[in-house]
C-alpha cells in the first residue's frame, strides 16, 4: 500500500461521522458501513476461524471467561497528562509552539512509520 | 408438535394437492430464505422451536462472520481481549434470539442484509458499554440500548455513495484519528467514546452507565466528568492544530 499522506484534515463537523466510519463508535448508515469494511479489509482478524455456538445460545448456555478490566493497572504517563490538562484548561490559542510542533513531529514521524 | 411447514405449504398450495405425507416430508430451505423471514421464524420459537432452531443456525451462519468481526475491532478499541470480542459476538446473537424485532420498513439499506447489520451493530454496541456488570450478557433497559435509540430515529436521509473515499485516504484518517488518541489513556478513551455514542444520538448518558464506568474504571463522577472534559477539548484541539497545518 502506497504511504498516506502526512497529515489528512478531519473536518470537526463530522467527528462522529468519521469516528463511525473507523472502528471507535458503530456505523449507522452504509457510506460509514462501506468506509469500515473497506478500511479493515486486509485486517488480520484474530477470531476469523471462530463460529457462533448456537446450541449455547438457545440453551442459555453461553460461556463467560473471567471479567477482567484491562486498563486497571495502566500506567499513564504524567508528562502527557499535565499537557492535556494544560491544552484543556487554556484552549487552542494558549498551546505553546514548542508543544505544537513536538505533537507535529510526533504525528509526522508515526505517519511514515504506518 | 406441529409443525410450520404445513401453514406455509397450506398458502403456497391448494390443500387438496398435497397429503399428509409430502407435508411431512417437505423441508423448508432455510438457506434460501431471506433474512427477514429467517427473524419472522426466530420469532416464532415459542410455538415452532425446531423451526426456529434452524432459522436461527441460518442467520447466526449468514451473519456471524461479519459480527464476529465488528465486535472484534471494537474490542479492540477499548482494550478488550479477542475472548471478550467472541463473548460479546455471542451475547450479540443471543439478543437476536430473543428479541428477533427487526424493522424492513425502518432498514437502513436496500440491501437487506446490510440493513440486518446495520441493526445489529448498535446491538453490539450496547454489550461492549454494559460489559462486565454482571457475569452474563447485558439487559439494557430502554434507555441504554442503543438499538432502541437508534430505532427512534426513523430512517437515515439521501445518502452519497458516490463520496466513499480511497482506501489510502480512509487510512489516513485513521492515522489521524489514532494519533489524537495516543496521549490518551484507555480510561480516557472509554468515557469519551461511551459518552460520544450517547451525546450523538442527542440522549444524555444514562445513569446505570455512568454508574457503571465509575465501578470500572475506579474513578469518581467528578474525575469522570474531568476526564471527558481533558478528552474531549485534546481531542478538538489537537484535530484543529492538524486542520491548520494541512
Amino acid at each position: 500500500m502506497s504511504k498516506p499522506k502526512k497529515i489528512q484534515k478531519l473536518a470537526l463537523d463530522h467527528l462522529d461521522d468519521w469516528f463511525a466510519s473507523t472502528g471507535f463508535l458503530y456505523p449507522v448508515n452504509e457510506i460509514q458501513l462501506e468506509r469500515f469494511d473497506k478500511l479493515y479489509e486486509d485486517y488480520d482478524f484474530k477470531l476469523k476461524d471462530e463460529r457462533i455456538d448456537v446450541n449455547s445460545i438457545i440453551s442459555g448456555s453461553i460461556k463467560r471467561s473471567k471479567i477482567v478490566f484491562p486498563w486497571k493497572e495502566e500506567v499513564f504517563e504524567e508528562e502527557n497528562f499535565e499537557t492535556l490538562r494544560m491544552a484543556a484548561r487554556k484552549g487552542q490559542g494558549e498551546v505553546p509552539q514548542h508543544i505544537i510542533d513536538k505533537m507535529l513531529k510526533k504525528h509526522n514521524n508515526k505517519s511514515l512509520d504506518d | 408438535m406441529e409443525t410450520l411447514s404445513i401453514h406455509i405449504l397450506e398458502q403456497t398450495y391448494p390443500f387438496w394437492y398435497i397429503n399428509e405425507k409430502q407435508v411431512l416430508e417437505e423441508q423448508i430451505n432455510f438457506k434460501k430464505l431471506p433474512s427477514t423471514e429467517l427473524l419472522e421464524y426466530i420469532s416464532f420459537k415459542d410455538e415452532y422451536l425446531e423451526e426456529a432452531t434452524q432459522a436461527f443456525t441460518e442467520f447466526c451462519f449468514r451473519f456471524e462472520r461479519d459480527i464476529i468481526s465488528k465486535s472484534e475491532i471494537y474490542c479492540n478499541k477499548y482494550n478488550y481481549s479477542e475472548v471478550v470480542a467472541l463473548e460479546i459476538s455471542h451475547c450479540t446473537f443471543a439478543r437476536v434470539w430473543k428479541y428477533p424485532t427487526f424493522k424492513p420498513e425502518k432498514s437502513k439499506s436496500k440491501d437487506i442484509d446490510k440493513g440486518v447489520l446495520l441493526w445489529m451493530y448498535p446491538i453490539i454496541y450496547t454489550q461492549i458499554v454494559k460489559y462486565g456488570e454482571q457475569n452474563s450478557c447485558a439487559e439494557p433497559t430502554e434507555e441504554e440500548d442503543f438499538v432502541i435509540i437508534e430505532d427512534s430515529k426513523g430512517l437515515i436521509g439521501h445518502l452519497n455513495i458516490d463520496s466513499i473515499e480511497k482506501k489510502r485516504e480512509l487510512t489516513a484518517k485513521l492515522g489521524t484519528i489514532e494519533s489524537a488518541l495516543r496521549m490518551l489513556s484507555f480510561k480516557h478513551r472509554i468515557i469519551y467514546f461511551t459518552y460520544r455514542a450517547y451525546q450523538r444520538d442527542g440522549k444524555k448518558v444514562p445513569r446505570p452507565i455512568t454508574n457503571a464506568l465509575r465501578e470500572k474504571l475506579s474513578l469518581t463522577q467528578k474525575s469522570i466528568n474531568t476526564y471527558y472534559g481533558v478528552a474531549d477539548k485534546h481531542i478538538i484541539n489537537y484535530l484543529k492544530i492538524l486542520n491548520e497545518q494541512a
